[in-house]
């Protein structure tokens, strides 16, 4: 008898798992959420923070983990996640620099176009500034000063040469018809301390002036800008009618194989995700825009970004 | 100050102090074992920062930064395995005095010395944050430049046996360095077409290999039973006051190059221990002692080592620039919790301020104490039979590199650089050269490249700035005594041959 008791339960309790089992096998087991970044920085913070809301809207109750592959100027982590099964489980975190600007030189291991979008979160401004003490106050100040002085605006970015900095600045520059000058640096550490300390004239990179830093800026490269109130005023390079505009995304892309229906699933979680205590607080704090964009408006931005540096970079001579 | 006394109380107080210790012992733990370090110490806490308050959540991660740079000389003494290449210097006194002397008496001298630096470091903090954050901004790539190169210069002081040797160590160590992607061209260096190598050798796995695995094979390739033995009282952490008093100036000495030197962004960490050893060297009165396990050689570094933390966190706190990698990753838990450091921070939120100040104080006394308490642990691993340490430090050191990237490619390059220093050593090439070029090699050429693009190829730039011409005047000084110093010996040598020959 109890035996007999104990198999019905158990008949039953099978039949209770599978049911959702059979009706939606994905996801079968945990997400694995690459982030091609070491951990502790800004896109790393997000990624776990989305990571851990989206677990509770995935079906199955699967777990989402995230895995920090760096290195290879964050190439490495999308070559792991081109490499994986196409079947939705691996998927990665990443920034617009690996998937719009890496590939172009040919170098990489995979082309923009092996992967396809899912969500984008936000995107990281940025603006050519100056010190806040320099002479220079407005956008029309420093036209003026760029065209008159051709090659004296020296300007740091952190990656170096052929990074989303430089391309960005010297796309504004083509529009303009000015000549700026390029100095690199490696990690925005150094780069802030040689604006500060007057080794440069400017940089492209986001500035701090809602944190009291004295980075001031004069355009905005990027479409969105801190949410602060200090930057009321600054024009973006769309404000003005330049046509010279670049979009750090950071949002979340997967292999292109990865069957349409588990893209939207997982769009759905991550979707909902963006909207949790935890992730709202994330971006108040970084005073970054919330900014969904789903499976075919990130594609769209993804390769509209791909044929704008394409251009740039080909009349830079850093490709053919 | 007073308001902040009359809010204490005793329940925060309890937290902040569990906060410190925990902090102190992951950092003291990970900084130990060869391999492991203060990164992977301070990633593995991140998570559980999220939960506690934020003042808790930075003194715990400070208080971990702490802890690992005064690890990382436990290894350095007990095994001779320093726990990154940038404390390499620890290692060449503090494991002959270990070997011959009195392993208590070396731990002693780098404990006493990390104290010594870290208090210091943090009075430097309190007091000058902001005029020495102003003036760091005004050095610039030139200096940068010229300090890589005394830096450099600081070979000279490490008594190769074969100076020919050294210089070959030094140009190996300064090709090494240039691995990786040019950051002018954007063109890749010395890759093979390896992305793992991108942004250059992985320093943990080029640390392991070449302090640990190295030091592995030799243990190997000796007496594998072999274990020191020594009286009780050796193995005890202190020093009489007269000991104490005599490695004072070299102390006193290293954290004023510690806590200056860690203010300058990237430069600082990486040349501020190599620097304090041949600084002490110069300025001691037994340097004849240095690499034969000289006291003022373990403290010297040591202090440097930990004067190094509250100088890096000075342009943190004052400016918002996180100068180092491992303030980089504490940056990220004062913006979880909600705090842009800058100047808007030093003016509007003062009690802020002052906790994080008297916590860094706490952190750097919580280290002396659990420093006595855990270091006696660690003693034991030289009275362990090699055949015992040997699958304890691989395991170790296999998980540090693994874990710090997490590509199976920097195990190879470890393996690889292992095998390479093991031969170096038997042959008496140095690496503690090759390690110093290598780390060096990309402050010095990317700020004499920068400087050159600043300047427009304008050599002047270099000795045009009153800071550079300080620099200068130093290595002048520096190039000066050692010829004097050189010139004597050869004198002193060439009378005491002729004596000999007058008495023969």
């Amino acid at each position: 008898m109890t035996f007999h008791y104990k198999t019905t339960l158990a008949a039953i309790a099978l039949a209770v798992g599978a049911g959702p089992l059979a009706a939606e096998d994905f996801p079968s087991k945990p997400i694995e959420l690459i982030v091609p970044y070491g951990a502790g920085g800004l896109t790393d913070a997000f990624a776990r923070a989305i990571a851990r809301a989206a677990e509770a809207e995935l079906p199955n109750e699967e777990k989402i983990v995230v895995v920090n592959k760096p290195g290879g100027g964050a190439t490495i982590g999308l070559t792991a996640a081109v490499n994986a099964e196409p079947d939705g489980h691996t998927v990665v975190f990443l920034t617009a620099s690996p998937l719009v600007i890496q590939p172009l030189y040919g170098k990489t291991q995979y082309t923009t176009d092996d992967f396809q979008a899912i969500s984008r979160f936000y995107d990281i401004p940025s603006s050519i500034n100056v010190r806040a003490d320099s002479e220079i106050q407005t956008y029309e100040q420093w036209l003026e000063w760029v065209k008159a002085n051709p090659g004296d605006f020296t300007y740091g970015t952190s990656g170096g040469t052929g990074s989303g900095g430089h391309i960005s600045a010297e796309e504004l520059a083509g529009e303009l018809g000015v000549e700026l000058r390029h100095i690199p640096f490696e990690g925005s550490a150094q780069l802030t301390t040689s604006i500060m300390g007057g080794q440069i004239e400017g940089t492209n990179q986001l500035p701090d002036l809602h944190r009291g830093g004295e980075i001031r800026p004069i355009v905005f490269v990027t479409p969105t800008k801190p949410a602060d109130a200090v930057y009321d005023n600054i024009p973006t390079t769309r404000d003005l009618g330049l046509d010279a505009e670049v979009i750090f995304f950071s949002g979340i892309v997967g292999d292109k194989d990865i069957p349409a229906e588990r893209v939207a699933i997982l769009d759905d979680a991550f979707r909902a995700a963006m909207e949790s205590p935890e992730v709202q607080d994330l971006f108040t704090k970084y005073q970054l825009t919330p900014d969904y964009a789903g499976p075919e408006e990130f594609g769209q931005i993804i390769d509209n970004a791909v044929a704008r540096n394409e251009a740039t970079m080909k009349r830079l001579g850093l490709i053919e | 100050m007073m308001d902040f006394f009359s809010n204490l109380d005793l329940l925060m107080l309890g937290s902040a102090a569990l906060s410190i210790m925990l902090g102190l012992f992951v950092g003291m733990l990970f900084g130990a074992l060869p391999g492991l370090g203060l990164i992977i110490g301070v990633t593995l806490l991140l998570p559980l920062s999220y939960a506690m308050s934020p003042v808790n959540s930075i003194l715990m991660l400070l208080a971990c930064y702490q802890g690992a740079e005064y690890g990382g000389s436990i290894s350095a003494i007990v095994l001779g395995i320093p726990g990154t290449a940038m404390a390499a210097p620890i290692a060449l006194d503090g494991r002959q005095m270990a070997k011959t002397e009195s392993p208590g008496k070396a731990l002693a001298y780098s404990l006493y010395g990390s104290t010594f630096g870290g208090i210091f470091g943090g009075l430097v903090l309190i007091f000058f944050a902001v005029p020495v954050a102003r003036f760091a901004l005004k050095l610039a790539d030139p200096e940068f430049f010229l300090l890589g190169v005394v830096g450099l210069l600081a070979v000279a002081t490490f008594g190769a046996k074969d100076f020919v040797k050294a210089v070959i160590s030094v140009a190996l160590g300064l090709l090494a360095g240039t691995v990786g992607l040019d950051l002018f061209t954007g063109t890749s260096r010395l890759t093979a077409g390896y992305f793992e190598l991108y942004e250059g050798l992985n320093l943990v796995a080029v640390a392991v290999g070449l302090f640990a695995f190295s030091e592995v094979f030799m243990m190997l390739s000796a007496r594998i039973n072999k274990a020191y033995s020594f009286e009780a009282h050796h193995l005890k952490i202190s020093l009489t006051l007269r000991e104490a008093l005599g490695a004072l100036k070299a102390m006193i000495s290293g954290s004023l190059i510690g806590s200056l030197m860690g203010v300058l962004p990237g430069v600082g960490s990486t040349v501020s221990c190599w620097l304090a050893y041949s600084g002490a060297k110069a300025t001691s009165r037994t340097p004849e002692k240095f690499g034969k396990g000289s006291g003022e050689g373990i403290a010297a570094p040591d202090a440097a080592n930990n004067a190094t933390v509250g100088g890096a966190l000075l342009p943190f706190l004052a400016l918002g620039i996180p100068g180092s990698a491992s303030i980089a990753i504490i940056a990220g838990a004062f913006i979880i919790a909600g705090i842009q450091p800058g100047p808007q921070m030093m003016r509007n939120n003062p009690e802020l301020i002052e906790m994080i100040f008297i916590g860094f104080m706490a952190t750097t006394v919580g280290m002396f104490f659990m420093g006595k308490a855990l270091t006696k642990l660690f003693v034991r691993a030289l009275v362990t039979p090699n055949s015992f340490l040997v699958p304890a430090i691989l395991v170790s050191s296999m998980i540090g590199i693994y874990s710090s990237k997490g590509h199976f490619f920097d195990l190879w390059v470890a393996l690889g650089l292992g095998v390479a220093a093991w031969i170096m050593r038997r042959l008496d090439y140095s690496i503690a050269a090759f390690v110093l070029a290598m780390v060096l090699t990309p402050i010095i050429e990317t700020s004499f490249r920068r400087a050159l693009v600043l300047s427009q190829g304008d050599y002047s730039i270099f000795y045009s700035r009153i800071y550079s011409q300080v620099i200068m005047a130093v290595i002048v000084g520096i190039l000066a005594v050692a010829l004097v110093k050189s010139l004597r010996r050869l004198r002193n040598s060439r009378q005491a041959a002729t004596k000999g020959q007058a008495t023969s």
